[in-house]
């Protein structure tokens, strides 16, 4: 008896024990990879979701809307609790943040794609790509906060949660060698893998890439013209590029996954901001943001009648285009009868053509007549020899008019940019006394929800619109719109340490470094 | 039923003919009547023997004459010679009282009590259902010292939160393992049928439980369903009605008609013109004159009521719900075997009109054994139906209807031609009687559960055990809603009647058309559906071994594995429009959307434990556990994490003899518990379920939804923005624990005492970081929390006689739990997982705050002078202001806990009372807010809708340097420009203290005496209950909206109330129980 007691403790327990343990071996190794999302995916499939949240950044709500009324586009309407903050210029941290929090998220995809890509040559394009895109947008997160994380940024997934800030100027720097860096990698691998449709902005035209690098490269040396180093930068940046180099007339670029009115989400992201959603309800900015006075009251004086219309809908009491300062404080400014609204008709189903073109139309990420624009000015300075600034010029107004749908577009921007008088410095750069003032005052009338941040660069640069207005709100001290956003509230709360030593920053006081 | 009882019968022969000498059944049962559990029996003189069960019952095969020997632990031993009957009931005396009792601890080993250096309390099944509730939650509630069941909310198959000792986890589970018949249970607590369970062991601390290792930190519930007993068969049949109303309402004004600033809108004082298409009720008061409600119909009639409020207005709008309850049980056995079968069936009903719900649960359970071999097994299925509306809709929809408005004559929606959708009055939401209608979630569950238990015990000190397990729980959801159209005319005619201030009735041609007409959203018939299936397997190995080393020293040694693997598949399809009501995919219109929700996850989990007592002379003990884990869920490093505990008991009473010889105290022990024990379930985002947390360790790549993508041709993916940790591991929980336990006066009354601190380091949670990190979230083990309390049991036999027996019980308990760490540069955590929104503006959410307790409430607040907390208005509009940061409201967890029991009996009656006590916490009442944007809500008439100077105020006289207190300054507006729209975005005007205490469960019952139902033979006994549960709840004057214990959700971020929970209720019953 007790010998079988003992026989089955020595065999029973080790048994009982390893009965279990029986588990083939990798019974243990089933959750990794997620059977239901994918850890690793062709990087053209990144590469237009990259793209889609790009047009996103440029024209969803709560990116740029701040910066259309401050640029004199845009007014807050009447019949809504004003909001003083923006009305006063007390900038806060979570004014504009989205251009950050949503921002470097982007990035993240794009660096995503250029690591992956970086490890195979076939896959140069989309490294190139990867690094223009994170150029263009790391060029804006300069433009609107100066110094940033970038050397240290985007490194979560290796484990460096909390990204130090790098200077300004140095940002530039690197990001004017990426871009260069990007167009050798796209001339040197003609036989790489091309992203194709993927590609939503391009549609794999790599040639239009090179193009959309230096005029980023172009739109950002622009912005150093004010600065101590910056004209001998500029001169050498631009050795051996000519116009042809740069987006030109009818080259837009423009994003489009295949934007339908099926869902909210899938609504061009300007129609999806300022628009109607599927069901034909409008969405809040289509109510709570109107035209500005200051813009309207700039184009009746300079004899536009073909933009106003393009951009706003006439009011139903006089059908006019009416505009409201901004900071009024005059609450019956709140219906269509009385101010006008962004797009050219309150009923959706009319929109076929004017800013707010269709729910399915492309976004511009970069128009044509921006970097027409740019180039004008460089030519005009000097930095782009064998170039006509007057041309260009005339050219860019002339795309202006054709993105905005305006009929027989050429001749009406001829009749515009060809008037003589008092108005000529403001139109007329072959009869301006002061062309570099033509060219940015005509680029900010022509950058009206397309690109505000732009305008704004060349205000703080320039100060043209030189009678650009403040708020006429109550309570108003400030005596000039604000130099720069505050960093994001996410970055005070959760990188605390590293955006302290930034110091105390004033929107309305600390400026850009390319600033004069 | 004469077949029925036939049929018992001839189950009664078959046992019967297993015995071949005389059968007799017997009850062994202390001084107090009470069962005495697994006692051995032995006929004298030989080696045959049995054991009783639980309940104190056994069977045996004797000849008359033989004497039988009761021995167990804790009692007398005592003789009993058998006589002629086939009945032996025996008394044995305690020694002690708790001490001795035999507790069922983790693993389902049986320990005496005075062993435990842990705390532990049981909880008897006919405790639990003395008031018949449907969830053996409710049961539990106000019993057990440190033992919080939060009812979450109203309605069918009422939701529940349980907790054991607070919180611990910020983004785990904190809710305690269940554990049915010695196997984890994965389905809902409220599948079980109350009347299947023998009794529920509460094992408080995770030093109780530590052997189930990265599972064990948040205590565990040991439920044993009933097997059957070793007496002669017995059948049980009750039936149980009940009926639920309504008890409280929000408290709403009765005062005002209805204007929601259409007219005079700039005119804001003189805001008196009654307008009577509106639900917003800022209108003149209210005069008794014939007003007209809504619009005038197409046939050009109009509802005239009027101008007064109705009475019963809101109450009579919720049903009185009848549920009735049947239950049916049959239970037998002999000396070696024991079967149990059960089946229930519960048909409810809710207060929310057309709510409706089943309940069906089946269990088989028994024992069988053959020498040294042994198997018992337990089977169950329960079917469980929901139908139920869109209570949040339905309620804000009957709240913030104006007092004037007859609702409940407006019930017919589909022919009285004022209910119906055109002709409701109310311009801006539908009749609440047509939403129910219309809109319907079903949710059908299949749950079944099983396990078998297969023993060998070679030897008398050695057992070898096996046990297979499983739990599969299938769901199948339907969300219907019916098309409804509104008429040309509604859509066209923009024709309003309006009152004039001077009380005529006026005609405005081109008021607008009507609002909702316009914004109908019932446009298309919609379905949207899902399955889901949740399987879970565990597999048991355990050796036990337990020897009398010597005649000091006693060994009990169980060591063992467990093997558990977790699948969970589900699919779920949106048809957002169907051409036609019948509802299936097949039927839609466009492009279904898949909403994410066709998934499979599966997780594995092997634990290797051990656990061992040492006893010296049942004086001292000492206990120690360890047990590791291999977790598919984690990366290989972080396998084999060791989970221990070590725990020892000393019976002082014993050792030093003259404690416990006094003539008051009888017995004293002290103990002490140390452990470290786990829990990952923070990867599952709280679930239970391991599968729910499979790969949170897996870098992912997303279709981008967000950007609109797949599009028709172009398709789309985004790098996560949550950063997946490779080496994440569990949590750690490391618990300290010291109890004290005190007998007096024989035992007629005892004390326990326990304090504990518990320390939870490595948390994990999912850190917001840097957005400039490229992610905005990382899964890391970075949270630090301490959990510190203290419990107290108290129990008296305060009467006890021939005829009298008052038991009393109070326990209370104190907790508290603080964050200390939540990640470098992380100085809070919502925990609500979004931000409460009013108007667009955040008004609050539950948060883990580090410093601050948890969790913790925070809400935006009126601007306030930080030096004195006066409310800072403006000097010329006397309006306050509102703060854009949040303030600290405190916890939303009761700190205070009271429970008592009474128990008193007289003859063939019985009385049992159960309250309870829950303070020192806040809760925020969103449904606040909608009442005030409504103008329902009382407090908008404090200061007679009239300005007023702000309660509490000051201004500044000099912009901003210098303060004066506000004695004159009148807020600009008193109606509709002050309370909707500036005093209802405040959060912190609708936090409350949650204090409460409530009388949960009162239950008379009447044992008809056995002369008046002796005739009838076949009845052995008759039971008949009256009882009611949540009969009173008494809260402050503050708390002006509902029951403090609801909540948006049953995880970690309680605390807030909506009108997605229906209002509180009062339940009455009447059981009849026969017993055949």
């Amino acid at each position: 008896m007790y010998t079988r007691i003992k026989l089955l403790f020595f065999i029973g327990i080790p048994f009982f024990l390893l009965v279990n343990s029986g588990c083939k071996k990798g019974t243990f190794d089933i959750n990794s990879p997620n059977p239901n999302v994918p850890s690793i995916v062709p990087s053209k499939y990144i590469l237009s979701a990259a793209l889609a949240g790009s047009a996103l950044l440029q024209y969803g709500a709560g990116n740029t809307d701040i910066l259309n009324t401050y640029m004199g586009y845009l007014s807050i309407s009447g019949g809504f609790i004003p909001n003083a903050a923006w009305l006063t210029y007390n900038v806060t941290s979570d004014f504009g943040s989205n251009n950050w929090d949503a921002g470097y998220p982007v990035l993240e995809n794009y660096i995503f794609i250029a690591n992956t890509a970086a490890k195979d040559s076939t896959q140069a394009n989309f490294l190139a790509i990867a690094k223009i895109m994170m150029a263009y947008h790391f060029s804006r997160l300069v433009d609107i906060y100066n110094d940033i994380p970038y050397t240290s940024a985007l490194q979560g997934s290796s484990g460096d949660l909390f990204p130090t800030y790098d200077k300004a100027a140095d940002v530039y720097t690197a990001l004017l060698h990426q871009l260069d860096t990007a167009v050798t990698i796209i001339n040197n691998n003609p036989g790489a893998v091309n992203p194709g449709t993927q590609d939503i902005m391009f549609d794999g035209h790599m040639n239009l890439w090179i193009q959309f690098a230096n005029t980023v490269k172009l739109r950002m040396l622009m912005n150093l013209t004010q600065t101590a180093g910056g004209p001998a930068t500029i001169q050498s940046e631009l050795a051996g590029l000519t116009t042809a180099d740069f987006i030109g007339a009818g080259e837009d670029a423009i994003i489009n996954p295949g934007y339908t009115n099926a869902s909210t989400t899938q609504q061009n992201p300007l129609w999806g901001n300022f628009g109607w959603g599927p069901t034909g309800s409008p969405y809040i900015n289509e109510t709570y943001l109107v035209a500005c006075s200051y813009i309207v009251n700039f184009w009746k004086n300079t004899n536009d009648s073909f933009r106003p219309t393009q951009v706003f809908c006439l009011n139903t009491n006089n059908n006019v285009v009416q505009g409201r300062a901004f900071g009024s404080n005059n609450g019956s400014e709140i219906s269509p009868s009385v101010i006008s609204l962004v797009g050219y008709a309150a009923d959706p189903s009319n929109y076929t053509s004017g800013i707010l073109v269709s729910p399915t139309a492309g976004a511009l990420l970069f128009p044509a007549f921006e970097s027409l624009f740019l180039q004008a000015e460089a030519a005009q300075r000097g930095y782009l020899t064998g170039s006509d600034p007057v041309a260009l010029y005339q050219s860019a107004i002339s795309e202006n008019f054709r993105v905005l749908s305006i009929p027989n577009y050429a001749t009406a921007a001829t009749t515009y940019y060809s008037q003589t008088g008092s108005v000529a410095n403001q139109v007329n750069i072959s009869a301006s006394s002061d062309p570099i003032t033509t060219i940015i005052t005509q680029k900010w009338a022509s950058l009206i929800l397309f690109d505000p941040l732009e305008s704004w660069c060349d205000w703080r640069r320039l100060g043209i619109p030189a009678s650009l207005p403040v708020s006429i709100f109550p309570g108003t001290t400030a005596t000039h719109i604000p130099y720069r956003l505050l960093y994001p509230t996410s970055e005070y709360k959760y990188n605390s340490a590293s955006v302290a030593k930034e110091g105390t920053i004033n929107a309305l006081t600390s400026k850009i470094f390319w600033m004069p | 039923m004469r077949k029925f009882l036939s049929l018992v019968t001839v189950l009664l022969i078959c046992l019967a003919a297993f015995a071949q000498t005389k059968n007799v059944t017997g009850k062994i049962t202390d001084q107090q009547n009470q069962p005495v559990p697994f006692a051995s029996i032995r006929i004298k003189g030989t080696r045959v023997g049995v054991s009783a069960d639980a309940d104190g019952s056994f069977a045996i095969k004797v000849k008359a004459g033989d004497v039988l020997v009761v021995t167990g632990t804790g009692v007398t031993s005592k003789e009993y010679t058998v006589g002629d009957g086939t009945v032996i009931p025996i008394v044995v005396v305690r020694k002690e009282s708790n001490l001795t009792e035999v507790v069922v601890t983790a693993l389902g080993i049986q320990r005496q009590a005075k062993e435990l250096g842990y705390s532990t309390q049981k909880v008897a099944g006919k405790d639990l259902e003395q008031a018949k509730p449907i969830s053996v939650a409710n049961g539990l509630t106000g019993k057990v010292s440190g033992l919080e069941i939060q009812t979450v909310n109203n309605g069918l198959f009422a939701p529940t939160r349980i907790t054991l000792r607070g919180n611990r986890s910020l983004t785990g589970n904190n809710q305690p393992l269940i554990v049915v018949d010695g196997a984890i249970f994965s389905n809902d607590i409220s599948t079980l049928n109350p009347d299947d369970i023998q009794d529920i062991t509460v094992l408080k601390g995770s030093s109780a439980s530590a052997v189930y290792g990265s599972d064990a930190s948040n205590g565990v519930l040991i439920v044993t369903t009933k097997h059957g007993n070793r007496t002669r068969p017995v059948v049980t049949v009750s039936t149980t009605g009940q009926l639920e109303e309504v008890s409280y309402l929000p408290s709403y004004q009765n005062l005002y008609g209805s204007n929601g600033g259409e007219r005079y809108v700039y005119d804001q004082n003189n805001l008196t013109s009654y307008i009577p298409i509106e639900n917003q009720g800022y209108g003149p008061l209210f005069n008794g004159t014939v007003v007209p409600l809504g619009r005038t119909l197409e046939d050009g009639s109009t509802l005239m009521v009027p101008y007064a409020a109705v009475k019963n207005q809101k109450k009579d709008f919720f049903n009185k719900a009848v549920t009735t309850q049947n239950n049916f049980s049959y239970s037998a056995g002999d000396e070696t075997s024991r079967f149990f079968l059960s089946a229930q069936d519960v048909n409810s009903k809710s207060i929310m009109p057309n709510d409706n719900g089943r309940r069906d649960a089946f269990r088989v359970g028994g024992s069988k054994t053959y020498g040294i071999f042994s198997a018992n097994y337990s089977l169950s299925y329960t079917y469980k139906y929901t139908n139920i509306g869109n209570t949040a809709a339905i309620y804000d929809d009957v709240m913030s209807a104006p007092a004037n408005v007859p609702l409940s004559s407006l019930k017919n929606w589909q022919t009285y031609k004022f209910a119906t959708m055109d002709g409701y009055f109310n311009d801006y939401f539908y009749n609440p009687y047509m939403i129910s209608a219309t809109q319907r979630n079903q949710t059908t569950d299949n749950n079944i559960t099983g396990n078998v238990q297969l023993n060998l015990k070679p030897t008398k000190w050695l057992n070898f055990s096996y046990r297979l397990s499983m739990n599969n729980l299938s769901r199948k959801f339907e969300f219907t809603q019916l098309e409804e159209d509104y008429s040309n005319f509604s859509l066209t005619n923009a024709t309003q009647l309006f009152i004039n201030p001077d009380g005529s009735i006026d005609t405005n041609t081109s008021a607008g058309t009507k609002y909702i007409a316009v914004n109908n959203s019932l446009t298309a018939p919609q379905y949207n559906t899902f399955n889901y299936n949740n399987f879970l397997v565990t597999s048991d190995f355990l050796v036990t071994i337990d020897k009398d080393l010597n005649k000091n020293f006693n060994l009990r040694v169980t060591l063992g594995t467990t093997y558990i693997d977790n699948k969970i598949t589900e699919i779920g399809i949106n048809a957002n429009s169907l051409f036609f009501p019948v509802f299936n995919v097949q039927n839609l219109t466009g492009i279904p959307s898949l909403a994410n929700q066709n998934f499979f996850e599966e997780a594995r989990r092997l634990g290797y434990f051990g656990e061992g007592t040492l006893g010296y002379k049942n004086l001292a003990f000492i206990h120690g556990s360890y047990r590791t884990d291999i977790d598919s869920r984690l990366s290989k490093s972080n396998r084999f994490i060791p989970y221990y505990d070590l725990d020892g008991s000393l019976v002082l009473s014993d050792i030093v003899q003259s404690l416990g010889n006094g003539r008051v105290l009888d017995y004293l022990k002290l103990r002490g518990a140390y452990s470290v024990t786990g829990n990952a379930s923070a990867l599952a985002g709280g679930s239970q379920n391991i599968a729910d947390g499979a790969y949170a360790t897996v870098p992912t790549i997303l279709p981008a939804s967000g950007y609109g993508f797949p599009y028709s041709s172009v398709g789309g993916y985004s790098v996560s923005t949550s950063i997946a940790n490779p080496n994440i591991k569990p949590e750690t929980v490391k618990e300290e624990e010291l109890g004290l336990e005190f007998g007096f006066l024989k035992s007629r009354i005892s004390l326990g005492a326990t304090a504990y601190m518990q320390h939870l380091t490595n948390g994990i949670v999912y850190a917001q970081i840097p957005r400039s990190s490229g992610f905005d979230q990382a899964l890391l083990n970075a949270a630090q929390t301490k959990n510190e309390g203290l419990e107290f049991d108290f129990k008296a036999n305060v009467i006890k006689n021939k005829d009298w027996n008052w038991n009393i019980g109070v326990n209370y308990t104190y907790y508290h739990s603080v964050v200390q760490e939540i990640n470098a540069n992380t100085p809070s955590l919502n925990i609500s997982g979004t931000n409460f929104q009013f108007n667009g503006i955040q008004t609050g959410a539950v948060f883990a705050v580090v410093g601050q307790s948890f969790p913790s409430l925070e809400t935006n607040d009126w601007v306030r002078d930080p030096s004195n907390g006066k409310v800072i208005v403006d000097p010329t509009t006397g309006n306050p202001s509102i703060s854009s940061t949040y303030k600290n409201e405190g916890n939303t967890t009761p700190k205070d806990v009271i429970g008592v029991t009474s128990n008193v009996s007289w003859k063939n009656f019985t009385l049992a009372i159960t309250a309870d006590y829950r303070g020192g916490y806040k809760i925020y009442n969103l449904i606040g807010q909608f009442m005030t944007f409504s103008g329902i809500s009382s407090q908008t008439t404090v200061a007679g809708r009239q300005p007023f100077v702000f309660p509490n105020s000051e201004y500044s006289i000099d912009g901003g340097k210098t303060y004066v207190p506000n004695t004159n300054v009148t807020t600009n507006d008193g109606n509709f420009n002050f309370w909707p729209g500036i005093y209802d975005e405040v959060g912190s005007n609708y936090v409350v203290s949650g204090n409460v205490w409530k009388l949960r469960e009162v239950a008379l019952s009447y044992s008809i005496p056995k002369r008046i139902i002796a005739g009838t033979k076949v009845i052995q006994g008759a039971v008949l209950t009256i009882s009611g549960r949540n009969l009173l709840m008494i809260r402050p004057k503050t708390n002006l909206w509902t029951d403090p214990e609801f909540s948006e959700t049953t995880g970690n971020g309680v605390g807030v109330t909506s009108e997605n929970q229906s209002p509180p209720t009062r339940i009455f019953t009447a059981t009849l129980q026969i017993t055949l």
